[in-house]
C-alpha cells in the first residue's frame, strides 16, 4: 500500500509530464503552442477521471466511494425532507407488511418444529376410502402390527388425545382437564425434556400400572402455582390417585391444548378391538430410507392386514390402506394457501409502494438532470452516478425497511391477538434473526428496484442535452411522463388484482354466514360434562343424572327448553361409525361379510336426550323426534337427517326401516341388534359453515349403544328467551346440587361457536382487505402525483389553450381523460391479471367463483371512482390556470 | 476533434491493453508518454488509445508486480516515470500472449466457414 501511495502523489507530477511531452512533440509537428496544448489535453482524455480510475486501481477506494456517496446521499435527502418522508413512509408500509406477514410465514411454514430432528418425524393414518373416511386413527393391534414391520422406521410411538378427567384435590374445587395419553417412548422421541422432573419410564407405561402424570406448564401455573416441588405429588383424577413425575415446557403441544398427560399403558396381550381406531401414531424415518420407500412399506403392511383380517377390513378390495404425513405438513398445512395468498397480496403492495417511490424519484430526476450534467462534466463518469442515486435509493429502502420493522413489531402484536386461538404455532412468531436477514433484503431489492428506474433513465439519456437544455425545465418531461405514466398504470393493475381478491373473500365470506347451519344459533347456551366412571359406573346412574339435571334445567327463569347431545355441532368433537342396513336392495355400497353381507355405510352418530331437537330448533321434516318413552325398555328405534334419508332411500320411504350399530350382547353367531326409523330432521352443519359432512344419525341417549349404556361425555344445550349467557351461574348451581364434584366447561353461546368457526376465513379477509385499502390508497397517490407533475409541465400549454377561448371545463375535461385513460388501462390490465391469478386462491373461496363478474364489476366501480377523485386537484388546477402568469412564467 | 475519424479506429478490448504495455515493455523500460506512443505507432495507429487510460492500466499492473517503476530523465532532459518489466510480468505476456493466440485463433476459425460460405 505504501507503493500505491507514492504512485498516486506522483500521479499529478506525471500527468503533467505526459502532457508536457505530447505538447512538445505536437508544437515540433508544426502547432502552434496553444493549439499544442489543446490538441494534447484532448488526446489524454478526462484527466480527473484518469486520476478517479488509477486511485481506484490501489485502494480500497469503493468504501471511501461508498461512505462519500452516503454522506452526500444522505445530505440530498436531508435537503428534500418532505420528499425523503413521503418515500419512506410509503416504503415502510410495504415494507412492513412483508416484514409482519413473513414472520408468520416464517414461523408457521419453514421453521422446522421444535422437536429433535423433525424433518424426518411422520404420522401415520389409515385410511378406508370407499366408506368415505379419508384418513382414520390406528388401533391398537394395527400399532402392535406397525411395530412389528417398523422396516422403514427408526422408531414408532402413539398417544391419544381428547380424554377429559376431573382433577379434584383437598384444598380446591374441582377442575375439568384435558387429558392425552401416551406411550413412554413419544415425548423421548420428540426430544422433549420435562422442565420439572423427568418423562415416563417404560415400566410406568404398563397395563394397570399407569398411574402417573405429566402436567402441562399452563396447568402447573394455574392449578399448582408453579410449585417446584410438585414431583411425586399425589392428585386424583376422577377420583382416583396418580403421581406427578413432571411439568412439561411451556411450548409443547401435540396439536390443541392438553392439560395433562398420562400414560398409554397398552396392553399386548389384550388389545382393544382391531375395529376401535383413537390411536394418533408417529414415527421417525430410518436415516436412510426416504419417505417414498417408507410410504410404499405402508401400503405393504395395509396390503398384508387386508388379507390377513377380511373381517375387519372387508373383502372391498384397497379400501383400507395406510399413508404417512410429515408431522409439520400435518400441523400447518391447511394454513399454507391462506399464507401464500397474503404473502402474495404484501408483495403486490410493496411493489405499488416501488412504483410509487420510483415515480417520487423519477419527478426529482428530472429536476436534478443539470446537477448531475455537471458533475458529469467535471470528471465523473456515467457508472459513479448511477452509483451515487442508487446509493440515495438504497438509503431510502434501508431507511424504509427500518421503520417497517416498527411497524410489523405493531403488526406481529395485532395479528397475535386476532388470529383463532387454535391456529399451531402462532406463539413461535416473533421478529427472529430469519426476518431480520429478510426485511434487510428486501429493504436492498427494493432500494435497487425502485431506484433502477431512474439510474435506467439517466443512463439513457445524453447528460449534454441536459445540460443544454436543463434552462428551460422541460428536457426529457415528454419521455419522463411517458415512463411515469407506465409506472402508474401499473400501480393501478396491481391494486385491482388486490381489490379482487379482497372482494372476493368479503363475498365469500357473506356467503359463508348466509350458510344456515340447520338450527337456531341465537340464545343457545352450551356447556360440557363429563361424568366419571368412578362415580357412575354404568348406563342407569348417567341417565338418571342427566333426566334429574335437564328436569332441574328447564326450571329455571329465561329458559325454555334444555337438552343434550353427545358431540355438538361446530364444537369440535366429532364421531361417526359403521351404519349397517336391514334393506340389502341399497345399491353402490360396501357390504359387511360377516355379518350377512349387509350394506354398511360411515355415518355420523349421536346420541341425544329426547328435547335435544327443540332446544336447537333442528326441524322435523317427517315421522316423530326421539321422546321421554325412548328407553331401555321400549322399541329400539333412531332417527336421521335429511342428507341420510336421501341417499339411501331417494323415494321417501325410510321411516319404518331398520339400521344397525352393533350386534345383540352375546349372540351366536352375531345378530344385529335392529334400530328402527321414527324420523328425519334437518341436516346440521357439523364441522363448519363451509363443510356439508356425513349423513346424520341420532340415537336416544336413555338406550344402549355399543357396550356403552349412555355416553358419559354430553354438551348440554339450553335454548333462553334472555341472553343465554345471564343463565350460566343458575345452570352451574343446578349441577352442583346433584354432583358438587362436576365442573362444567367449555361454555360458550352458540353464537361464539358460530364466531370461533368462521375465526379463520374472516382473518383471511380483514388482512386482505387492509392490504387492497393499503394499495388503492398507494395506487391513488400515484394517480395523483403524476397527474399533477404533467399539469405542471403543462401550465404553458393550459394558458394558450385558456387564452385561445377554451372554457375551464373544457381544461378540466382534458385532465379527467387523461387520468381516465391510465385508470382505465390499469383496471384493463389488472382484470386479466386477476382472471388468471385469482384461481390460486379457490381454495379459500366458498360459494364464489374466482371470476365472479359482481366482484369484477365493483372493483372497476371503485377503482374508477378513486381515480378520478385522485385527478380532481391537478384537473381544478390546470382549469384555473391564468393564462397571464401562465405565459409569462416561459 | 472529428468524430469520423475516431470511428475508423478499433476500440480496444478490455484488458488488451495489458497485454500492448507488457510487450511493448520487452523492448526496455520506457516513460508512459514512450509506451502511448510506441502503441500507436505499432499498430500504424488502429489503436488509438485515450492517452490516459494508459495511467490506471500501468498502476494495475505495478499492483500486481509485473512491472515496477523508477525515476530517470527522458530523452529531452525531462524528469520521468520510467516502467520496466519483472521478470513474473516477463512470465505473465508468455500467458497472455497464448491466450491471445488461442482466443484470435478460435475467432478465426468462426468466422473462416461463414466466408466460405459466401462464396459458394
Amino acid at each position: 500500500m505504501r507503493l500505491g501511495k507514492r504512485m498516486i502523489d506522483d500521479l499529478d507530477q506525471d500527468i503533467r509530464e505526459h502532457i508536457e511531452m505530447e505538447t512538445q512533440d505536437n508544437i515540433e509537428r508544426g502547432m502552434s503552442p496553444e493549439d499544442a496544448r489543446h490538441a494534447a489535453m484532448r488526446k489524454f482524455g478526462n484527466v480527473t477521471r484518469v486520476k478517479e480510475e488509477t486511485r481506484e486501481v490501489w485502494s480500497f477506494l469503493w468504501i471511501e466511494h461508498l461512505l462519500q456517496d452516503i454522506r452526500f446521499g444522505v445530505r440530498m435527502l436531508r435537503r428534500s425532507p418532505g420528499f425523503a418522508a413521503a418515500a419512506i413512509l410509503t416504503l415502510a408500509l410495504g415494507i412492513g407488511a412483508n416484514t409482519a406477514i413473513f414472520s408468520v410465514v416464517n414461523a408457521v411454514l419453514l421453521r422446522p418444529l421444535a422437536y429433535r430432528d423433525s424433518p424426518s418425524l411422520v404420522n401415520i393414518w389409515g385410511k378406508f376410502a370407499k366408506d368415505g373416511i379419508p384418513q382414520n386413527w390406528i388401533s391398537e393391534p394395527e400399532y402392535w402390527d406397525l411395530l412389528d414391520h417398523k422396516e422403514s422406521f427408526a422408531q414408532v410411538a402413539a398417544y391419544a388425545l381428547g380424554g377429559r378427567a376431573n382433577l379434584t384435590r383437598v384444598d380446591a374445587p374441582p377442575v375439568q382437564v384435558s387429558e392425552a395419553s401416551t406411550t413412554a417412548d413419544v415425548l423421548p422421541m420428540l426430544g422433549i425434556v420435562p422442565v420439572v422432573g423427568r418423562n415416563f419410564s417404560v415400566e410406568e407405561d404398563q397395563p394397570g400400572h399407569s398411574h402417573y402424570v405429566l402436567l402441562s406448564y399452563a396447568l402447573w401455573e394455574s392449578q399448582f402455582g408453579g410449585d417446584p416441588n410438585i414431583v411425586a405429588k399425589p392428585i386424583q383424577l376422577d377420583g382416583e390417585a396418580y403421581s406427578i413425575v413432571g411439568v412439561l415446557p411451556k411450548q409443547f403441544s401435540l396439536g390443541g391444548k392438553q392439560d395433562l398427560w398420562v400414560p398409554l399403558g397398552l396392553d399386548k396381550a389384550k388389545p382393544q378391538s382391531r375395529g376401535s381406531h383413537y390411536l394418533h401414531v408417529v414415527a421417525r424415518l430410518k436415516p436412510n430410507v426416504n419417505s417414498v420407500q417408507a410410504a410404499a412399506t405402508l401400503v405393504t403392511l395395509a396390503g398384508d392386514l387386508r388379507r390377513a383380517y377380511p373381517g375387519s377390513y372387508g373383502p372391498e378390495s384397497k379400501n383400507f390402506d395406510m399413508f404417512m404425513v410429515p408431522v409439520k405438513e400435518q400441523l400447518v398445512g391447511r394454513l399454507r394457501p391462506a399464507l401464500l395468498v397474503l404473502l402474495g397480496a404484501v408483495v403486490f403492495v410493496l411493489l405499488i409502494a416501488c412504483a410509487n417511490v420510483a415515480n417520487l424519484l423519477l419527478a426529482r430526476a428530472s429536476a436534478r438532470e443539470k446537477e448531475l450534467a455537471i458533475r458529469a462534466a467535471m470528471g465523473a463518469g456515467r457508472t459513479r452516478l448511477v452509483r451515487q442515486l442508487l446509493t440515495e435509493s438504497l438509503l431510502l429502502g434501508l431507511a424504509g425497511g427500518l421503520l417497517g420493522l416498527v411497524l410489523a413489531y405493531w403488526g406481529v402484536n395485532a395479528l397475535r391477538a386476532l388470529v383463532p386461538p387454535n391456529t399451531p404455532r402462532m406463539d413461535e412468531v416473533q421478529l427472529d434473526s430469519m426476518v431480520l436477514v429478510f426485511t434487510f433484503g428486501v429493504s436492498l431489492l427494493t432500494g435497487l428496484f425502485f431506484g433502477l428506474v431512474p439510474s435506467w433513465h439517466l443512463a439513457k439519456n445524453d447528460l449534454r442535452e441536459a445540460l443544454s437544455e436543463a434552462g428551460r425545465g422541460t428536457s426529457v418531461s415528454g419521455k419522463t411522463l411517458h415512463l411515469r405514466s407506465w409506472l402508474v398504470v401499473s400501480e393501478l393493475a396491481l391494486a385491482v388484482l388486490l381489490l379482487v381478491g379482497a372482494g372476493l373473500l368479503i363475498r365469500s365470506f357473506n356467503r359463508l354466514l348466509d350458510v344456515s347451519p340447520g338450527f337456531q344459533t341465537q340464545h343457545l347456551l352450551t356447556m360440557e360434562l363429563s361424568l366419571p366412571e368412578k362415580t357412575y359406573p354404568d348406563g342407569a346412574p348417567v341417565q338418571k343424572f342427566f333426566t334429574e339435571l335437564l328436569a332441574s334445567v328447564k326450571t329455571v327463569p329465561g329458559i325454555e327448553s334444555a337438552g343434550a347431545v353427545s358431540q355438538l355441532p361446530l364444537s369440535d368433537s366429532y364421531t361417526s361409525g359403521s351404519v349397517f342396513f336391514e334393506d340389502t336392495s341399497i345399491p353402490d355400497i360396501p357390504r359387511l361379510p360377516n355379518l350377512g353381507n349387509l350394506p354398511y355405510m360411515e355415518i355420523d352418530q349421536r346420541a341425544a336426550t329426547s328435547e335435544y331437537f327443540q332446544a336447537m330448533q333442528i326441524p322435523l321434516v317427517r315421522g316423530r323426534l326421539l321422546n321421554e318413552a325412548d328407553d331401555a325398555s321400549a322399541l329400539l328405534v333412531a332417527v336421521v337427517d335429511t342428507n341420510f334419508a336421501h341417499r339411501f332411500w331417494p323415494q321417501g320411504d325410510v321411516i319404518g326401516r331398520r339400521v344397525g350399530i352393533d350386534t345383540i350382547p352375546n349372540s351366536n353367531p352375531p345378530t344385529p341388534r335392529w334400530r328402527t326409523i321414527v324420523g328425519v330432521v334437518g341436516h346440521v352443519k357439523h364441522y363448519a359453515l363451509d363443510v356439508e359432512g356425513r349423513e346424520q344419525i341420532y340415537f336416544p341417549h336413555r338406550q344402549p349403544l355399543f357396550g356403552v349404556f349412555a355416553p358419559r361425555d354430553m354438551t348440554l344445550a339450553v335454548r333462553t328467551s334472555q341472553d343465554p349467557s345471564t343463565v350460566t351461574n343458575a345452570i352451574r348451581e343446578r349441577i352442583f346440587a346433584i354432583d358438587k364434584g362436576l365442573p362444567p366447561y367449555n361454555i360458550a353461546t352458540m353464537d361464539q361457536l358460530v364466531s370461533t368457526s368462521v375465526a379463520q376465513p374472516r382473518l383471511n379477509l380483514s388482512l386482505l382487505v387492509a392490504f387492497a385499502v393499503l394499495a388503492l390508497v398507494l395506487a391513488a397517490v400515484g394517480v395523483y402525483g403524476v397527474m399533477a407533475y404533467a399539469v405542471t409541465q403543462r401550465t404553458h400549454e393550459f394558458g394558450i389553450r385558456t387564452a385561445l377561448g377554451a372554457s375551464p371545463t373544457d381544461v378540466l375535461k382534458q385532465v379527467f381523460l387523461e387520468g381516465g385513460r391510465l385508470a382505465a388501462l390499469g383496471l384493463a390490465l389488472g382484470l386479466i391479471a386477476a382472471l388468471v391469478l385469482t384461481r390460486l386462491m379457490a381454495s379459500l373461496l366458498f360459494g364464489v367463483s374466482p371470476s365472479d363478474p359482481m366482484t369484477l364489476g365493483l372493483v372497476a366501480v371503485i377503482l374508477a371512482l378513486v381515480a378520478l377523485a385522485a385527478c380532481y386537484i391537478p384537473a381544478r388546477r390546470a382549469a384555473r390556470v391564468d393564462p397571464v402568469i401562465a405565459l409569462r412564467y416561459e | 476533434m472529428s468524430t469520423k475519424e475516431q470511428r475508423k479506429r478499433i476500440e480496444l478490448l478490455q484488458g488488451t491493453l495489458d497485454l500492448l504495455i507488457l510487450r511493448t515493455l520487452v523492448l526496455g523500460p520506457a516513460h508512459g508518454h514512450a509506451i502511448a506512443k510506441a502503441i500507436e505507432f505499432n499498430s500504424d495507429d488502429v489503436l488509438q488509445v485515450e492517452q490516459g487510460s494508459l495511467y490506471p492500466a500501468l498502476h494495475r499492473l505495478i499492483k500486481r508486480g509485473w512491472i515496477s517503476a523508477e525515476e530517470g530523465t527522458s530523452e529531452n532532459n525531462r524528469r520521468a516515470k520510467f516502467y520496466r518489466l519483472t521478470a513474473k510480468g516477463r512470465r505473465q505476456l508468455a500467458v497472455e500472449t497464448t491466450k491471445w493466440d488461442k482466443l484470435a485463433g478460435a475467432i478465426a476459425q468462426i468466422l473462416r466457414p461463414a466466408e466460405q460460405g459466401d462464396k459458394s
